[in-house]
Parts: structure tokens; C-alpha cells; sequence
């Protein structure tokens, strides 16, 4: 479901979420290609990102945890959440906010309230487009800077119960959700007990925010580990050179 | 273009910089919610008319606060001598361990009255001492792991001894014990041998109870004062007798705002339980006290901050009592119209075997009682805690603190505490003070980002396990016990009223002014509840009202809103037809199973712990927010109250959270020093014996048990000298290990088998030779 509202007479405040660090202590590193940023041993709440009963299977901001991180321009980056023990059920969304890091968006913009009654972003909506219920707090143009969602993964079971906070579908799996290519060609992934990942193809350069919770209430949650990585790419002044020494090369064959 | 995302990357590389370079330490503090403050400077609720106006009913705020110190510590105010201190000696509180339990909780659903037995399957009841083994009273495979297994659970309370209870007779003017027929209590005997009953809920502490709304566990204490009861406007009787002319004196309604201490102080002398023998009233306790001296059988020190002027000691001479009267200070402290008809007649009689009318003074004592409590209780305000002291940097974070305890103030944020213990006195339940101080610098929780509402509204509403539903503003259900257990907010007044102010709104809601009994309810602000309850918006929604159902604009300005698209209100019918629909969602209460949201300002020293005082330490508290809680009732609070995985895996934060709470004990509470020093008191500390016998008979009947007796020093406005205040565990000893079995150690078991090899081969060359 898709809302227009904007309220015209609301000021964005961002800072409505905060940031987790990355190992090192680095608030939002820039990443080369073929670099990768890590984090060990994350607390992770049962079900901070979906399925949890009382906020009707929605995520809840204040209790996952959030990453920014500048990806280079790169044919595939790796997002991977690997759980210590089986108690914790990784799930992750992932957005794009193009050449501005992520505000963390602006309090209960619009109004919005979810079905159990929570403003956002202490509920939200991690799994729908941006313009759907549930994230115009974080939506460019809206309450935040957003750009695009462009995919999830959950390892935990769908949730059935319904309706869900913001009529989002909480299903187990991994989903696509790019609608252009102006960030990821494609999102694919997979997850497994205590497991998710998602891959993201053909790359921009730019910001990215990831959001990691838990996603099965029924268990205890626990500690996971994340790793965003991007694969090696020839420098592109390297493949130039590569280009002019094939040319030459060529001539002097002819 | 082969080079544009190399382009593209040098382009952010000085944003990039810039941005890793910008983290402040601090700035990311925005959502974690309200910071806690100093509570220094922070404002304190008045009553007005009460010390000040054109006909204020205090003339000499310092007699009354003198009477006041009195009669809280006087053992003479009991039945059978029980003080308000000997429940709050102790930081406030009541460090006792000895009979202090109760089988089950106050107003529980289905009365109890079996004790449980011990985690390790001993014996407790009647005059148990506790042990460290018993605590906490909800236990698991794992404290920390939100569905580990349950391993034991009690329904017992910690709460105080109190009285033996009887039925009331008369009192005499000399003894501080009443007449009254006392037989061993049905519950509270051990074999034939009565003891002190327990009450049913832990005393909290009176330090900084100035601060908060209502008193009690349950708010069944009124913020408004009438004179006579603790019911405020619910009671339809009370009143106080004022002298009207020479010989005219006319009973008159009485209604003192923020005065819950006062409403709070009539209610432990006349009950059973706790202090008196039943039917015993306050005009009985004026007749009681009035011509004797304060504190007559305690020693009261001569540097004492209050009562050291009219203290009978002199240096270095501790002697008991004031060179004064009860009834001298309360003609100093009190205007003269409330004592002065000398007749009698329009005030009653006692109901039991005395049969002298009252006279005004006796008749108005409740309320000289209650006024000079109120105002002595407002002196015990604890803010020099290390965190009040603490410089703080430009975003409010203290800096002085010890760097584990720095990290436990953002945890205590982190964690969601701050969200019910929330403003200077960390509770909500300070609504006015944190109100007041929203209204003068509404950034002053730096809360912009992450708010809960902190404005003057008695109720607020908020998601809870069971939907979301409306809970009076300073009260939460954080699932200590399980739905039932003790109904606290749920439970209803003698006249048939509930208790909370939630159940109230929904009846005012709903078009029905009669289910309105306390003031403020029909004052709510729709637009400052935490969640709505109705939007001018044309789409339904399951949890607010809309115009599908008939919405109205709230009465009062929007001025400051908290939610300005929650200005509305159901209309009535929509509101009465939502209340009364089998699948209500918009008109819920979660009063049920709540309890006022305590302070924790000295909760190092509070012990122990929750409105049934079933946890021992500190240690344990944080292991139970960390698992998220015991039982999800329906009104429990989920949003503050979950799991904590930070917590659960990381020991340095929750030793920082622990550091964090212990720098807020006052080190004037911990040694005793002015306000909180003391006259001596002595207090029953469980009876002679134990749990299965006790030995020796009280005084006070022939088939009561002795009391053990503890005697509390005086001490003086410069506070204790050597031993401070220690924390409520310190108090628990382990039960007398059972007798050693000698054990035989290696060298012994050497030693018999080389003897037995040295008789054996004796017995062979004995064989051989023979």
C-alpha cells in the first residue's frame, strides 16, 4: 500500500535512529573494491526485525541495529549475518541513499502509526518500498533522505498472524526489491538456520544502510557476526591502460 | 567513461572524511530516549493553601515539620508499637528479614494464604528468616535467557511486619499500647502462637516520595487531600471541623492538591495489618497522643536537625523525648480554628469502650497527623547524589562519574529504562515535577527525537501485550508477578471505584461523568497521550478512532502538542458503543496487574527489590529486565520491558548499568545525615525462635510471640559515625549449614590399608609358624 501523505507543515529532524559502529570503532567507512567491513559479535534481538507478535510482525528500530557504509562502484557486494548459536534468526534489509549518507530519518513523520500502535520508527516498515506505510520517515522527501529499498532476506518463519503493522508481507526468504538499476542491478541471496545473506549486482557508487535484526520470536536472540564485502575490480585507470596496450598491441600486429 | 565511478569515489572521498571525522561522542544520543537529570533545582510540588494564601491552615511550617518528624518515628502512634519508621527506617525502606513474609500478593484475584516452600524445598511462613538462598523468588535455568526453563517460582511477598492486630477497645493516655481483644492471627501464628501480620506489598521508600502523584504501590493514596481519609474527593464523608465563630464549629470539605503524602499518612495507623487494631480511628489516636510528650520512650539525639531544640538530650547526654506536647505543637503549628472549640458534641465518640465524646482536636487529629507527615516527608529530598553532582558536558551527560558508570548512563537510556524511570527523580510518577520542567524548556530530557510524553496529563496510553490501552502516567505493568497475582492499579476503593485514573477516562470518554471520582481525569489532553486515541482522518484504523466511528476535536487549546494529529476524541457514542463491544481495541485499560513506577534514587540501598520484594540485589533486577521480564500480562509495557541482548552477553555493560544506579545514593542518606537522621526507634524484628517454634510471650497477650527487638540509635544532623547504610542483601545470611560429614582424606585411606596389609601378613607368618 502506497501513501502520499506528506505533511506539509512537519520539519525533518533526522537522528531518528542512531548508527552502529563497525569493528574499529568506524562510524561509516568508505570501502574500496575488494575491501570489506566486519563486525563480531552483535547482540541481536529475537525479533527486532519481524515477527514479533506485539508490534504485529513488524521491525522495531530501537532494538536492531543499523549500518552505514560507502560502497564503490563494484559488480557485486556481499552482505552476510551469520549467527553464533541457534538462537538468534538474522534478517536484514538493505537501502541506498546515493551520495549522502543516511540521516536516520525524522520521528513519527507523518503520523504514521502502526496497527499495534506504535509510531515510527519505534515500528516500521523494513520490507516495503519507500512511499508504503511505515517508511516515510526515512523516505527522501519525507522525513528522511532514503533513496530506495532495494532488497531483504529473513531466516526466520513468515509471519501469519495478521494483519501486520503496516500491511507489509513478513515471509521467509530472500526478496528483491530494486525497481530501477539505479543503485543494484539485482538483489538475490539466500538464508539458512542462523544465516542470511544477500548480494547485491552491479553496484553505483554511494551509500548504503543496513538494518539487522531478528526475525523468529520464539527464540532467545544471541550474538551475530556481519561482514559486508565487495569483490576485487580493476582500477578503472588500469583498464584503461589495459585498453591502450591492447591497442597498441593490435597496431602493431597490423 | 570507463573512468566515471573512479570519478564518482574521489567526488565522496572528502565527504567520506569529513562524515568519519563528525562522530562526537554524545551527538548519536539522540534516540536513546530521555537522559536522566540532576535533581537538583528541580522544582518540588506545593499544596497550595496549605503554608501560604490569605487563610493558610499551617501558621509555623516549622512546628509542623517538627510534629511531623515526631510522629513518624514515635512507636507510641502504633497499637502495639509500630512506628511509620519501623517500615521506613532504613533509606526509607525496610531492610528486615526476619517475618517479613506474606503469602501472596494485596488484592490478588484468588486470595492465597499458603506459603510457598523455599527454592530448596525447606520450610517457610509465620516468623521465617529469609537467606540469600531464598532470592530471587523467580528463577530459571538461565536469568539471563528470555525462554529458558522455569525452575522455581513463589507467589510469597516480602513485605513488613506490622501488627498483631485485635479489635480496638480504647487507648490510654499513658501506655503505647491499645486495649484491645488480640487473638493469634489465622495466618500469621506459629502453632498456637500468634505473630505480626505481614503486609502484602514491600514498602517503598518515603526519600523523594514528595515527587510522586499518588502514593502506595496501587495509587490508592489520593493527590488530593480532604482531610479525614486517604480517598481524596471519593469520599463522601470527609472533612474537617473548623470553628466558625465563638461557639459554632461546622465540618467542612477539604481539598488540598498535590498532598499524597498526607492522603498517604492516614491510611497505615488505622490498618490492621500494619499498625492498629481494627476499628481504632484517628480522633482515637488524638486522644491517644495529644498530652504526652513526643517520642517519650526514644531517645532523641541533641543534634538532631529537626527535633535537637526541642530534644530533652543535651550534648553528650542521649536522653528520650521532647520537652514539649503533641498537642503544644500542634496548637503552634496548625491554625487555631481546626483546635481551639473547647466544646464537644458534632464530633462523635469512640466505638469501642470509652465512652467521652471527641473533642475538635481529637476529631481533626487525622488531619494535624497527616499535614505535619506531608511536610516532614518533603524534607527528605536525596539530590547530591554523585550524579547530581556531576558536571555534565553540552549534551547533558555527566562527566564525573566513574567511566563504567559513564557507560551505564547510556545504557540506562539504551536499555529503554529511561522511558518509565524517566526525569530528575527517575520515575514517571513525578508527573508534575517532570511536567513542570517540560513546560519551562521543553529540550530539557533532550528527548526530541526518541519522546515519551511528559506533560501533565494523570493518564497516558501506550502499546501493551494485550493492544494498546490506557494506563495512568506513572504506573506501568513490567510482568514481575503473573495476571492476578496482586491486581495493584486494577483493584477498586471501598466505595466501589476503580482505583486508576485510566478506567476513569474511558467512563468520561464514553459520556459518563458519574464514573469520574478523582480530579484532573476530565482535564486529559488527547493530543499528549503517548498514543492516540483518535484522528480527524477518514481511513479506519484498529487501534484510534477515526471519523468512520465519529471523531471530535479535543475541548482544550493544541498548544504544545505532543501529537498535534491526536487532538481528537471519540465521540461519546462511538466511545460507549467501542466500550462495550466484545472486540473493543480503541477503549482498553491496562491498569490491571500495574503498579506505580518506583524511584531509584538510593535503590542501592531499597532493598528489596519490586512491589512484592522478590528480588535481593540489584545484580538481580538487571538479570530480570535483562530476560525481558517474568510473565507477559496483558498490560505489560513490552516496549520497555524485552529482552535485552546487550545486556545478556555483555557482563561490563551490566556492571555498568549496576555503577550507573549506585551513583545515585545520596551519601547523606547512606550515613544518615540531616534531613535523614533520626530519633532511636525500636523495631520488631521478627520473634523469639523461629519459623517452627517461637519461644516466649509477648506482653501485649498471653498468646502473642515476643518480639525480637532491634534497637536503631539516634543519630544526630551529622549522621552516623562508623557503620553506614548497607544494602538489603548484607542483611541475609545463608541457613546454619548441615553438620560436616568427617571426611576421610587420602592419607587415612593409606594408613588403613597398610594396616590391614601388616595385619593380614601377621596373620599369615602366625599361620606359617603354626
Amino acid at each position: 500500500m502506497l501513501v502520499a501523505a506528506v505533511a506539509a507543515n512537519e520539519a525533518r529532524a533526522a537522528g531518528a535512529v542512531g548508527f552502529s559502529t563497525w569493528d574499529g570503532g568506524v562510524a561509516a567507512p568508505a570501502l574500496l573494491p575488494g575491501e570489506s567491513a566486519s563486525v563480531s559479535g552483535v547482540g541481536g534481538l529475537a525479533a527486532s526485525m519481524a515477527g514479533n507478535p506485539a508490534l504485529n510482525g513488524s521491525a522495531w528500530a530501537h532494538t536492531g541495529n543499523w549500518w552505514n557504509v560507502y560502497l564503490p562502484g563494484t559488480s557485486l557486494a556481499t552482505i552476510t549475518i551469520q549467527a553464533r548459536d541457534d538462537g538468534f534468526a538474522p534478517g536484514v534489509s538493505v537501502w541506498a541513499s546515493g551520495a549522502t549518507v543516511f540521516d536516520g530519518g525524522t520521528t513519527g513523520w507523518g503520523g504514521e502509526v502502526s496497527t499495534a500502535g506504535f509510531g515510527t520508527p519505534h515500528s516500521f516498515n523494513a520490507l516495503g518500498v519507500l512511499g508504503a506505510s511505515g517508511t516515510l520517515w526515512m523516505q527522501y522527501g519525507q522525513g528522511g533522505n532514503m533513496q530506495a529499498l532495494l532488497g531483504y532476506a529473513i531466516s526466520g518463519p513468515s509471519y501469519t498472524g495478521t494483519p501486520t503493522g503496516w500491511g507489509e508481507t513478513v515471509a521467509h526468504g530472500v526478496f528483491d526489491m530494486t525497481l530501477t538499476d539505479a543503485f543494484v542491478s539485482a538483489v538475490g541471496g539466500s538464508v539458512g538456520a542462523g544465516f542470511a545473506q544477500l548480494e547485491l549486482s552491479n553496484v553505483s557508487a554511494g551509500w548504503y544502510t543496513f538494518y539487522v535484526g531478528g526475525t523468529n520470536p520464539a527464540l532467545a536472540g544471541g550474538l551475530y557476526d556481519i561482514q559486508v564485502s565487495t569483490v576485487p575490480e580493476p582500477s578503472a585507470l588500469l583498464l584503461c591502460a589495459l585498453a591502450l596496450t591492447g591497442l597498441n598491441a593490435a597496431r602493431r600486429r597490423s | 567513461m570507463c573512468d566515471e565511478p573512479a570519478r564518482r569515489f574521489a567526488r565522496a572521498l572528502p565527504l567520506l572524511f569529513a562524515l568519519a571525522l563528525s562522530v562526537v561522542p554524545g551527538e548519536g544520543r539522540a534516540h536513546f530516549g530521555p537522559k536522566p537529570i540532576s535533581l537538583r533545582g528541580a522544582p518540588v510540588p506545593q499544596v497550595p493553601g496549605l503554608v501560604d494564601g490569605p487563610d493558610p491552615i499551617v501558621v509555623d511550617q516549622g512546628a509542623a515539620i517538627a510534629l511531623g518528624k515526631a510522629l513518624f518515628w514515635d512507636m507510641n502512634l502504633g497499637s502495639d508499637g509500630v512506628a511509620c519508621a519501623t517500615c521506613h527506617f532504613h533509606a526509607g525502606a525496610d531492610s528486615r528479614v526476619m517475618n517479613q513474609l506474606a503469602p501472596g500478593g494485596k488484592s490478588p484475584a484468588v486470595a492465597t494464604t499458603a506459603f510457598d516452600l523455599s527454592p530448596s524445598g525447606g520450610v517457610r511462613g509465620p516468623n521465617y528468616r529469609l537467606a540469600r538462598s531464598d532470592f530471587p523468588f523467580y528463577r530459571t535455568s538461565d536469568p539471563l535467557n528470555p525462554i529458558a526453563a522455569l525452575v522455581y517460582a513463589s507467589d510469597d511477598v516480602v513485605g513488613s511486619a506490622g501488627s498483631f492486630g485485635g479489635v480496638f477497645r480504647s487507648v490510654s493516655p499513658s501506655s503505647g499500647t491499645d486495649d484491645c481483644a488480640r487473638q493469634p492471627d489465622p495466618i500469621f501464628h506459629v502453632g498456637s502462637v500468634g505473630v505480626r501480620r505481614v503486609e502484602a506489598r514491600n514498602a517503598p521508600s518515603v526519600i523523594n516520595s514528595v515527587f510522586s502523584f499518588r502514593q502506595f504501590w496501587d495509587g490508592a493514596a489520593s493527590n488530593r487531600f480532604n482531610g479525614s481519609s486517604q480517598w481524596g474527593e471519593r469520599d463522601p464523608d470527609a472533612g474537617v471541623w473548623v470553628r466558625t465563630g465563638p461557639t459554632s464549629v461546622m465540618k467542612q470539605r477539604l481539598a488540598l492538591e498535590s498532598a499524597s503524602l498526607a492522603s498517604q499518612a492516614l491510611a497505615p495507623p488505622l490498618n490492621s495489618v500494619e499498625m492498629s487494631c481494627e476499628s481504632r480511628k484517628h480522633p482515637d489516636l488524638g486522644r491517644k497522643l495529644a498530652d504526652r510528650a513526643p517520642l517519650a520512650d526514644q531517645n532523641v539525639h541533641w543534634s538532631d536537625s529537626v527535633l535537637g531544640p526541642l530534644a530533652q538530650s543535651t550534648p553528650g547526654n542521649l536522653r528520650p523525648g521532647l520537652a514539649t506536647t503533641y498537642r503544644a505543637l500542634v496548637q503552634a503549628a496548625f491554625a487555631s480554628k481546626y483546635w481551639s472549640y473547647a466544646g464537644t458534641g458534632p464530633f462523635g465518640q469512640p466505638a469501642g469502650t470509652d465512652p467521652q465524646p471527641y473533642t475538635q482536636f481529637e476529631a481533626n487529629f487525622g488531619m494535624f497527623f497527616a499535614l505535619a507527615i506531608q511536610l516532614y516527608e518533603a524534607t527528605l529530598i536525596s539530590d547530591q547524589s554523585p550524579f547530581d553532582l556531576s558536571a555534565v558536558d553540552p549534551n547533558g551527560v555527566p562527566i564525573d562519574l566513574s567511566p563504567s558508570a559513564q557507560l551505564g548512563f547510556d545504557t540506562f537510556r539504551t536499555a529503554h529504562c529511561n522511558l518509565c524511570h524517566t526525569g530528575p527523580v527517575f520515575t514517571s510518577s513525578a508527573l508534575v515535577t517532570n511536567a513542570t520542567l517540560v513546560q519551562q524548556d521543553p529540550t530539557v530530557f533532550g528527548n526530541e527525537t526518541f519522546a515519551v510524553s511528559t506533560s501533565s496529563n494523570v493518564v497516558t496510553r501506550q502499546s501493551v501485550t494485550g493492544g494498546t490501552a490506557v494506563i495512568d502516567t506513572g504506573f506501568a505493568s513490567n510482568g514481575v508477578t503473573p495476571d492476578g497475582a496482586d491486581l495493584g492499579l486494577g483493584g477498586s476503593d471501598p466505595f466501589g471505584n476503580p482505583l486508576s485514573y485510566a478506567d476513569q477516562y474511558l467512563q468520561f470518554l464514553a459520556g459518563n461523568p458519574s464514573g469520574v471520582v478523582d480530579p484532573h481525569v476530565d482535564e486529559v489532553r488527547a493530543c499528549d497521550l503517548d498514543v492516540s486515541i483518535a484522528r480527524n482522518q477518514p481511513d479506519a484504523h484498529p487501534i484510534f478512532f477515526t471519523q468512520v466511528e465519529g471523531v471530535l476535536p479535543q475541548p482544550q487549546s493544541t498548544t504544545g502538542c505532543f501529537s498535534a494529529l491526536g487532538a481528537f476524541v471519540p465521540t461519546p457514542a462511538a466511545a460507549r458503543a467501542e466500550l462495550q463491544s466484545p472486540s473493543n481495541t480503541k477503549m482498553r485499560s491496562a491498569a490491571r496487574n500495574s503498579f506505580k513506577i518506583p524511584s531509584l534514587r538510593n535503590v542501592e540501598l531499597t532493598g528489596p527489590y519490586m512491589h512484592n520484594g522478590s528480588m535481593a540485589t540489584l545484580q538481580e533486577v538487571i538479570e530480570f529486565y535483562t530476560r525481558g521480564g517474568n510473565y507477559d500480562t496483558p498490560g505489560k509495557q513490552f516496549g520497555t520491558v524485552f529482552p535485552q541482548v546487550d545486556l545478556r552477553f555483555s557482563p561490563q555493560l551490566r556492571q555498568a548499568l549496576l555503577d550507573f544506579l549506585l551513583s545515585l545514593t545520596d551519601e547523606r542518606v547512606r550515613w544518615e545525615r540531616a534531613p535523614f537522621d533520626h530519633p532511636e526507634l525500636r523495631i520488631a524484628d521478627g520473634h523469639a525462635g523461629n519459623n517452627l517454634a517461637v519461644t516466649g510471650t509477648s506482653p501485649i497477650g498471653p498468646q502473642l510471640g515476643l518480639d525480637q527487638t532491634r534497637l536503631v540509635p539516634a543519630v544526630g544532623a551529622e549522621g552516623r559515625t562508623t557503620t553506614p547504610l548497607g544494602s538489603f542483601d548484607a542483611a541475609l545470611e545463608e541457613p546454619p549449614a548441615a553438620a560436616p560429614v568427617p571426611a576421610i582424606g587420602a592419607g587415612k585411606v593409606l594408613l588403613v590399608l597398610l594396616l590391614l596389609v601388616i595385619t593380614i601378613a601377621s596373620l599369615r607368618v602366625r599361620e606359617r609358624r603354626s
